[in-house]
């Protein structure tokens, strides 16, 4: 029974203040769920159940700041992207882990089915003849490219990258956490380097905080957000202490005369 | 008060799991925002023309082959098996995030391609743009989740989705995935028991040769190895060799496909008349 004496202790929660021991405590749960949610995307259907998924968890203040940074980055390199890119940014320094999932065989090793999906009628033709290649095995070590993405990818593989990103965020909202795929997080962690195999990666974000970054997301979100007004509140609170009122009496031994009701 | 069969009861329950399925696929996370997910269930007679055209298609691969055979057997012993069709025309790209997954430098130039060379093969069609390609599987997986989460047995078929497809059904859509579902009960669709009929053991053993022959590949020294293929493989040695389709094999496939096409044009008529009856309410 000795054993079971040592399984005792106390661990107090709270999302407030980040990155505190309380909210570290709290941010274990989710890196849990992500674990699981990484297990539930590895068994998700896909065509011929060949393995062809890339998986990474990044966690950490360092961690969020850097991919945040890097959508940033890529939001000025795309007027389209801009909006979309710096909102989800915000959404990121609110995250407690990233699942990143990729698929390694979109480039590399398509399913070979001449299923049409990537280009019609086509079939793999389609994909071949704009990939470098040699009797049909694809030479990936040209990784330099023109757009963010070297495309084009297998459609079939692809395809299967949908069914792996919905399996893991089914399991994330089983699990009532909050979740959401997106491109822009999954184009700034390619250019990371996470998920270092794959051919093109979707970034899942996911958070358990009283209130969920990914919706409900204010105009101009990436001036107006919680960092900001903290911030902010920081910012004007000391000047606030000495124009407002504290300069003006001795807290040891004075404090400014209450009117009294009449 | 009222007395319910069980199996009946559970086989009631197919449809009804359905529909929960078809409500999941729409609350599939999309990336996009712009994935215009149509959905289906078919049942009943209204499966046949999938049937008909599956009986056109099958004999071109053991994969076709399989699929056609598990539907027919059920569908030959009244067991009613509903099937979702799920489907979207991926063929457009209004985003406008230029991110060359699809090939193409810009969107632009992805959709000019696509408005020139948009079409489909015997299974899907294309060109597709990436991101709603991410969307359309990850509708499709909440589906799937949805019904394993009910415990029924499921797999999503490109197979029946692309005989619904050639017979007409979901028209717009650049692809279709089919995933019948039922009857209740472990191994329906996944070692399929009633599948034990439709091949012999010889057909097995070739077909795995086949696909897989380094397996019983002898030594490569000669840069022209032989196979195992009988215990005595020795004596008349036998070779995998690469050459084109035989003018027997290519005539076979066109034959194939031209029937495809003949059971799509009888069968499509019917299939539109249901969409021009909707669209008239």
């Amino acid at each position: 029974m000795e054993r079971f004496d040592q399984l005792r202790g106390e661990e107090y929660i709270n999302e407030w203040p980040r990155y505190s021991p309380q909210d570290l405590r709290r941010r274990e749960a989710t890196l849990i769920a992500a674990k699981l949610a990484v297990g539930a995307a590895m068994t998700a259907p896909v065509a011929g159940g060949v393995p062809q998924v890339d998986a990474h968890l990044v966690y950490g203040q360092e961690e969020m700041e850097k991919v945040a940074r890097k959508m940033e980055e890529l939001a000025y390199t795309n007027k389209k992207w801009q909006r979309q890119f710096l909102n989800e940014a915000v959404m990121i320094r609110e995250t407690d882990v990233i699942v990143f999932l990729g698929d390694y065989r979109a480039h590399e090793t398509p399913l070979d089915a001449n299923c049409g999906l990537c280009g019609g009628a086509a079939g793999c033709s389609y994909f071949y003849t704009r990939r470098e290649t040699n009797k049909g095995l694809v030479d990936v070590t040209d990784r330099r490219s023109e757009t963010p993405i070297k495309g084009p990818l297998c459609g079939a593989r692809v395809d299967d990258l949908g069914y792996v990103v919905g399996s893991a965020v089914w399991m994330a909202q089983t699990l009532l956490v909050d979740a959401r795929p997106y491109m822009s997080v999954g184009v700034a962690g390619q250019k990371l380097g996470y998920c270092p195999n794959s051919g093109i990666v979707v970034g899942i974000p996911m958070a358990t905080l009283s209130k969920s970054p990914y919706q409900d997301v204010p105009i101009d979100y990436h001036l107006v957000n919680m960092d900001k007004m903290v911030d902010n509140t920081r910012k004007n609170y000391v000047v606030i202490r000495q124009t407002g009122s504290g300069i003006h009496f001795d807290y040891r031994k004075q404090f400014p005369k209450v009117k009294k009701e009449e | 008060m009222a007395r319910i069969d069980g199996r009946e009861a559970a086989q009631d329950a197919m449809m009804d799991v359905a529909r929960l399925a078809v409500a999941a696929a729409y609350r599939s996370p999309q990336m996009t925002g712009r994935l215009e997910l149509k959905t289906e269930i078919v049942s009943g007679k209204d499966i046949a023309p999938i049937v008909e055209v599956f009986e056109a298609v099958h004999p071109i691969s053991p994969v076709m082959y399989f699929d056609y055979q598990t539907l027919k057997y059920y569908l030959d012993r009244g067991v009613s098996i509903p099937i979702i069709l799920l489907g979207a025309d991926l063929t457009f790209a209004e985003m406008g995030w230029d991110c060359g997954a699809c090939g193409h430098a810009t969107c632009g130039k992805f959709n000019a391609y696509s408005k020139k060379n948009k079409s489909k093969t015997l299974l899907w069609g294309g060109p597709s743009c990436n991101w709603k390609l991410l969307d359309f599987g990850a509708a499709c997986d909440f589906a799937c989740a949805a019904l394993n989460q009910y415990r029924i047995d499921a797999r999503a078929m490109g197979t029946v989705g692309g005989a619904a497809s050639t017979a007409g059904f979901l028209p717009d859509c650049s692809a279709v995935i089919g995933i019948p579902i039922g009857p209740p009960g472990d191994f329906k669709w996944f070692s399929r028991a009633t599948n034990l009929d439709t091949a012999d053991y010889e057909m097995h053993r070739e077909w795995t040769m086949r696909t897989s022959p380094t397996n019983w590949q002898t030594f490569p020294g000669s840069t022209k190895p032989c196979i195992k293929t009988r215990d005595d493989w020795w004596n008349n040695m036998e070779y995998v060799k690469w050459e084109p389709f035989s003018p027997e094999e290519q005539k076979f496939l066109e034959a194939t496909v031209e029937k495809v096409g003949q059971v799509a044009t009888k069968v499509a008529p019917d299939v539109s008349a249901w969409y021009k009856k909707k669209g008239k309410k």
